[in-house]
């Protein structure tokens, strides 16, 4: 019983001491708010960055989703129903497989007897209306299109678009869209988020 | 011998009713929305099958909300060809929720450039002739998908349809043919023109109603009055078999003359009901830009 008792003594006289030994000192910088400045302008810049990130991606939206011209949507709709058209005489062997457009004026087709046309290539027809140009094309291993040119890549800002067609000519505008390639300007007259 | 005459009696009835049966299952049962499309799809299917309007005729498709009977219908129909662009909303929603099987979508106005501003599309694709015609030939397409065997007879049917649209437009253009419209200007009481009217090069400078059948308030009013006297228009086209006495108020107060034109979603549902109503509008428009050439001269 009594070793029992100098044993208790013992090991709280150990526990003490190393409690003693075993205090942390902390420093506590001065608060000067450096650290929360350079925290806050790092988010800061974060946040505008993200910000102008979004911005940019929204507006390449925009420009994807650019819907055609109401004034163009009559000839669009035309140019529409001769694709219909010009498929149902080339199945009955009335026309070509690259109709000619004497071919299609031949047949009476709509848009072409009433409006001047182009033939800027094989099975590729142009129109330019209103300061705006539309096309009907087969582009290699597609089907027929009604396309109309929305401008090329830099000039694709709704802003800047607008301004191109108050400023530029249709031959101008005729001369900057390669009227029969597959150029990233032109898009789907019917299905406006649907690009070349 | 007997037993035999009537075996083979018997047996030439169940094959005959059998082939009568398959003949009539063969055959294609189309729903549609609206009264434009009843004809449109009657003319491409010819014989070849059955149109079924989905409401009874002369509910407004504006407001109408499915009943159960309808949506038994649903269930019956191969296809259901709709306008899809905001004119026959209740049937996009009776879909969506009823979900029928077998049930094929033939969206009337996927390949139609549309009218509309931000983001917003006119769904009036119907009253117009080459808008119809390009949905007349979509119409044939989804049919033909559906029928493989029929496609292209479903496809000559479009082909001699829009031949007959062109020829009720070709009678308005020979009659304008000398007018110069490029300063006539043209009000509608709400834009169900814009298709039609653009076909003839004319565009709407004012629109009265807020929505279809809505009208104007009293401040509304007096402003469409002060927007027709400023920009000087010359003719207002509204809807017939629509009570908008407002209308009657404009005339006066502007000295405006008034023509009215149909909106194709009244009556019974016929085959001849586009043709009909395309000539009747037709006519008016030749008259009202006949009258506003002469007043603008």
């Amino acid at each position: 019983m009594q070793s029992y008792k100098n044993l208790k003594a013992d090991t709280s006289f150990v526990s003490k001491t190393a409690i003693c030994e075993s205090v942390v000192r902390e420093t506590v910088p001065t608060n000067d708010s450096k650290h929360e400045n350079r925290f806050f302008f790092l988010t800061l810049l974060v946040v505008i960055g993200l910000a102008g990130m979004l911005l940019w991606l929204s507006n390449q939206d925009t420009a994807a989703e650019k819907s055609l011209p109401n004034h163009l949507s009559n000839i669009a709709t035309q140019l529409s129903i001769a694709i219909d058209e010009i498929m149902m005489l080339q199945d009955i062997g009335v026309i070509s497989a690259a109709p000619s457009l004497s071919e299609l004026l031949s047949n009476q087709l709509e848009p072409f007897i009433s409006e001047t046309v182009i033939e800027a290539g094989s099975n590729c027809f142009v129109i330019t209306k209103a300061q705006a140009i539309l096309r009907l094309i087969k582009l290699p291993e597609q089907s027929w299109q009604v396309q109309w040119f929305a401008g090329s890549e830099q000039h694709q800002h709704p802003h800047q678009h607008q301004q191109q067609y108050q400023h530029q000519s249709e031959d101008l505008l005729a001369q900057q869209a390669d009227l029969c390639s597959a150029d990233d300007g032109w898009l789907s007259a019917t299905h406006p988020t649907d690009k070349n | 011998m007997m037993k035999f005459c009537i075996k083979f009696l018997l047996l030439f009835i169940i094959s005959f009713s059998g082939n009568a049966q398959q003949s009539s299952s063969n055959k294609l049962t189309v729903g549609i929305t609206l009264h434009p499309y009843y004809s449109y799809v009657a003319n491409v299917l010819g014989d070849k099958g059955e149109v079924l309007p989905l409401i009874e005729s002369g509910f407004n498709p504006h407001n109408y909300a499915l009943n159960p009977a309808d949506i038994a219908r649903l269930n019956e129909l191969d296809a259901l060809v709709v306008n899809g662009i905001g004119h026959d909303e209740f049937a996009m929603h009776a879909v969506e929720r009823v979900n029928p099987e077998n049930l094929a979508m033939i969206l009337a106005n996927k390949d139609v450039p549309l009218l509309g501003h931000g983001g917003k599309s006119n769904p009036h694709t119907f009253v117009s002739i080459d808008a119809a015609i390009r949905q007349v030939y979509s119409i044939a397409k989804g049919l033909g998908k559906l029928d493989p065997d029929n496609a292209k007879y479903f496809s000559k049917n479009a082909f001699f349809y829009a031949k007959k649209l062109r020829a009720l437009k070709k009678e308005v253009q020979n009659i304008l043919i000398n007018s110069d419209l490029s300063r006539v200007k043209i009000a509608s009481t709400h834009n169900a023109y814009g298709y039609l009217l653009q076909e003839f090069g004319l565009t709407v400078s004012a629109v009265v109603e807020p929505a279809h059948g809505v009208k104007p308030s009293a401040s509304q009013l007096q402003q469409t009055i002060d927007n027709i006297r400023k920009a000087d228009i010359d003719v207002l086209f509204t809807e017939l078999n629509m009570a908008n006495d407002y209308v009657k108020v404009i005339e006066q107060e502007t000295g405006i003359k008034i023509y009215h034109f149909s909106h194709m979603t009244h009556g019974d549902y016929t085959k001849e009901l586009v043709e009909k109503e395309m000539r009747y509008n037709l006519k008016k428009l030749a008259e009202a830009l006949t009258y506003a050439a002469n007043k603008v001269s």
